[in-house]
C-alpha cells in the first residue's frame, strides 16, 4: 500500500481524487448532517472498494476514521497508550469484518460503537486492576499543585465520571451524535442516554466552572 | 454548563503523540489489510534472489558476525525478512483444549472454568480468580468480597472488606490466600479465618507465594522494592531493589528463582536477590507479559513492537545467563498475555486484537491452533467486552 496514496480506486474502476489531509476529513465527518450524508455517499464507494481489495480505499477509510476513534477513546480512557491500542484494535476489527459490512449504512457509527464499547470495557478492567504508582499515594497539597491547562482539568473531570457517562458525553459532544443515535449505538434506552448526559454535565459543571454559562 | 464551550474543550483535548500514534496505527492497518484472507488480491509471487543480492546478503551476514553493532543489524534484518507469522485459521468454537488441565478465565460475564473437553462452567459473577493447589477450589473477588468456591460454583465462604478486593493468590500449601484490599496487602487462611494485614500502601501488583517454602510471600512495597517475607515467623527475609519498574512477580516451582517482569525488562533472581538472568527490551519494544513455565526452565514473553505495532510471542531458556529468544508467533493485533499449559508443551496467547486464543506449541514441528469468538464465549449476550476477558491460569492435569 503506498503510504502517500492520494487517490482511491472505486469499485467502478474510476480513480477519485481524495484529499489525504486528515483534519479536513475529520472536520467534514463532524460537520452538519448534510455533509455527513454527502461524505456517506463517497464512503460507501470506499467501503465497496476496500471490500474488493483496494488497499488505497482501506487507507482512505483509515485516514477518515482513525483520528476520531483515537480522540474519542482517549477522552474515555484518559491514557494515550491505551487509546492508541483501542483505536487500532477497533479499526482492525472493522477491517476484519469489512466483508460482512452492509455498505448502505455509514461506517462511522459502527466504528464508534466498537471503539467506545472497548474503551468502556478497558476502563472497567483498569478499575479492577488499577496500577497505582507508589509515588502517587502521596497527594500534593493545594499549594504544591501547579497551574495546569484546561485539558488536564477536563480529563480529570471526565475521569471522575462513570465510564458509561464519559462515553455518552464523548458521543454527544465530540462526535455529535443525537441522544437517539447514542441510544442505538450503545443499545440502551434513550431516556437512559438523557439521564446520563444530564448527570454527567452536572458533574462536569461542578468541577469545571470555567465551562459554566 | 455551556455546551459549546464543552465541545470546544473536548476537541482541544487531544491525545499525546498523535502523529506518531497515527503512523504506527497506519502501518498496522496496512499490514492487517494486506494479510486478510477474504477478497484479498493475489500477492505477487516471490522470485528467486539474484546473485548480486545473495552476495550482499553474505556480506551483511559477515558484518553481523564480526562487528558489535551487528546485533542491532541482525534484529533489523530479521524484522525485515521475517514479517508476520501466518496465523492459523481460527476454529469458531472452543471444542476442546489442546492440553490437559483446566483453564480459569475471568471477564465481565464472571469467572469460568474451561475443561479439557471444551465445556465451560460459570462459577459466578466474579471479577478475578485464583486456583487453590490441585484446582480443588477457586478464590475469587466480587467487589469488596473475597469468596472461596468449589469448581461447581458452590460458595464455601465469603470474607468482606471495607475496600474493593483484588489480585487473590492462593498459596501452594493451600492454607493461605494473599490479596489486596484498598492499598493494603492482606492474608487470610484458606478457610476464611485469621485475616490480617501484611503491608500498607502497596502498589497494585499481585503478590507471589514462594513454592517449596512455608508461607513465604514476595510483594512490591511502596518504595518499589521487592520484599520477601516469612508470614508464619513474621520475619522479613529480604528486601531487594529490582532495578526495574516491576509489573509482575512469579516464583519458579522449585522456589529457587523469582521472575521479575517489567515493561522494559525481565529478570530472574535467585533466592538471595542476585540477578542470574536478564533480558532488556530493545528500543521500540516493550514487554506486555512474561511467565515462567511450570518447570521453571523457560520463559514465555508477549512483546509489542511499538514502531510497527506488531505483537510477538517469544520463548527463552531460563537456564542460561543471557536469555536467548525464540519467536514462536508474530502478528498484528494485541497479544496481551501468555499462559503456560501444565505440561509445558503449549503456550496460550490471548490475541485480544483478533478476539482469538492461540495455542502455540513450544516444541518445533507441531502446528499452532486458534479459537475465535472468545468474547462471545465468556460474555454471552453482551457482544463486547473482549478487552476485559482474561485467562487467569491453566491448572492441574
Amino acid at each position: 500500500m503506498p503510504s502517500r496514496a492520494l487517490s482511491t480506486r472505486t469499485a467502478a474502476g474510476a480513480c477519485t481524487a481524495m484529499p489525504r489531509s486528515a483534519p479536513i476529513a475529520w472536520k467534514s465527518r463532524l460537520g452538519t448532517a448534510a455533509v455527513r450524508r454527502r461524505s456517506g455517499v463517497r464512503e460507501a464507494e470506499l467501503v465497496r472498494a476496500a471490500q474488493r481489495g483496494s488497499a488505497e480505499a482501506a487507507e482512505e477509510l483509515f485516514e477518515r476514521h482513525w483520528p476520531a476513534l483515537h480522540h474519542a477513546a482517549f477522552l474515555v480512557v484518559g491514557e494515550g497508550a491505551a487509546a492508541e491500542d483501542i483505536a487500532q484494535e477497533s479499526f482492525l476489527a472493522a477491517l476484519r469484518a469489512l466483508d460482512r459490512f452492509d455498505r448502505r449504512r455509514p461506517l462511522g457509527p459502527w466504528l464508534h460503537r466498537i471503539a467506545v464499547n472497548r474503551a468502556i470495557d478497558y476502563t472497567r478492567a483498569r478499575a479492577l486492576r488499577r496500577e497505582v504508582d507508589s509515588d502517587a499515594l502521596d497527594m500534593p497539597t493545594r499549594e504544591q499543585a501547579p497551574v495546569r491547562p484546561l485539558g488536564d482539568d477536563l480529563l480529570e473531570a471526565l475521569a471522575a465520571l462513570d465510564p458509561d457517562h464519559r462515553a455518552v458525553v464523548v458521543l454527544r459532544h465530540l462526535l455529535e451524535y443525537t441522544p437517539g443515535e447514542i441510544a442505538a449505538l450503545l443499545d440502551i434506552p434513550r431516556g437512559t442516554v438523557n439521564s446520563r448526559l444530564r448527570r454527567a454535565l452536572d458533574s462536569l459543571a461542578g468541577r469545571l466552572p470555567e465551562l459554566g454559562p | 454548563m455551556n455546551e459549546r464551550r464543552l465541545r470546544a474543550a473536548l476537541r482541544r483535548t487531544r491525545p499525546p503523540d498523535v502523529a506518531d500514534a497515527r503512523e504506527r496505527a497506519r502501518a498496522v492497518a496496512r499490514a492487517s489489510y494486506a494479510s486478510r484472507a477474504p477478497g484479498t488480491p493475489p500477492r505477487p509471487r516471490r522470485i528467486g534472489l539474484p546473485a548480486a543480492v545473495m552476495l550482499a546478503a553474505a556480506l551483511v551476514a559477515l558484518v553481523i558476525t564480526l562487528t558489535p553493532p551487528g546485533d542491532a543489524v541482525a534484529d533489523w534484518v530479521r524484522d525485515l525478512v521475517r514479517g508476520a507469522s501466518d496465523p492459523p485459521r481460527p476454529q469458531p468454537a472452543l471444542a476442546r483444549l489442546p492440553g490437559d488441565g483446566r483453564l480459569l478465565v475471568s471477564g465481565p460475564g464472571g469467572s469460568w472454568i474451561v475443561h479439557r473437553d471444551g465445556s465451560r462452567r460459570r462459577l459466578g459473577g466474579y471479577r478475578e480468580a485464583t486456583w487453590s493447589p490441585q484446582g480443588r477450589f477457586v478464590g475469587a473477588t466480587r467487589g469488596r468480597d473475597l469468596v472461596a468456591v468449589d469448581p461447581q460454583g458452590a460458595i464455601r465462604w465469603v470474607l468482606s472488606r471495607p475496600a474493593a478486593v483484588h489480585d487473590p493468590r492462593w498459596s501452594p500449601s493451600g492454607f493461605r490466600i494473599a490479596y489486596r484490599s484498598g492499598a493494603g496487602l492482606r492474608v487470610v487462611a484458606g478457610d476464611g479465618s485469621g485475616d490480617r494485614l501484611v503491608a500498607r500502601r502497596v502498589p497494585a501488583i499481585a503478590a507471589a507465594w514462594r513454592p517449596a517454602a512455608h508461607h513465604v510471600l514476595s510483594y512490591v512495597d511502596r518504595s518499589r522494592r521487592i520484599v520477601i517475607s516469612d508470614l508464619d515467623a513474621t520475619r522479613r527475609l529480604g528486601r531487594l531493589r529490582a532495578g526495574i519498574a516491576v509489573r509482575r512477580l512469579e516464583w519458579s516451582q522449585d522456589g529457587n528463582r523469582l521472575l521479575v517482569a517489567g515493561r522494559r525488562s525481565v529478570r530472574l533472581l535467585d533466592a538471595s536477590g542476585r540477578v542470574v538472568t536478564a533480558l532488556d527490551a530493545r528500543a521500540g519494544t516493550e514487554f506486555l507479559d512474561a511467565k515462567l513455565s511450570p518447570g521453571g526452565g523457560q520463559i514465555a514473553i508477549a512483546a509489542r513492537h511499538v514502531t510497527d505495532g506488531r505483537h510477538e510471542v517469544l520463548l527463552a531458556s531460563a537456564r542460561r545467563p543471557r536469555l536467548r529468544l525464540r519467536s514462536v508467533f508474530r502478528a498484528v493485533g494485541s497479544i496481551r498475555s501468555v499462559t503456560w499449559a501444565p505440561d509445558r508443551r503449549i503456550v496460550l496467547a490471548d490475541w485480544v486484537g483478533t478476539d482469538q486464543w492461540l495455542f502455540l506449541p513450544t516444541g518445533r514441528g507441531a502446528a499452532a491452533t486458534a479459537v475465535g469468538g472468545i468474547a462471545a464465549h465468556f460474555s454471552p449476550g453482551r457482544g463486547r467486552s473482549r478487552a476485559a476477558v482474561r485467562v487467569e491460569s491453566w491448572c492441574c492435569p
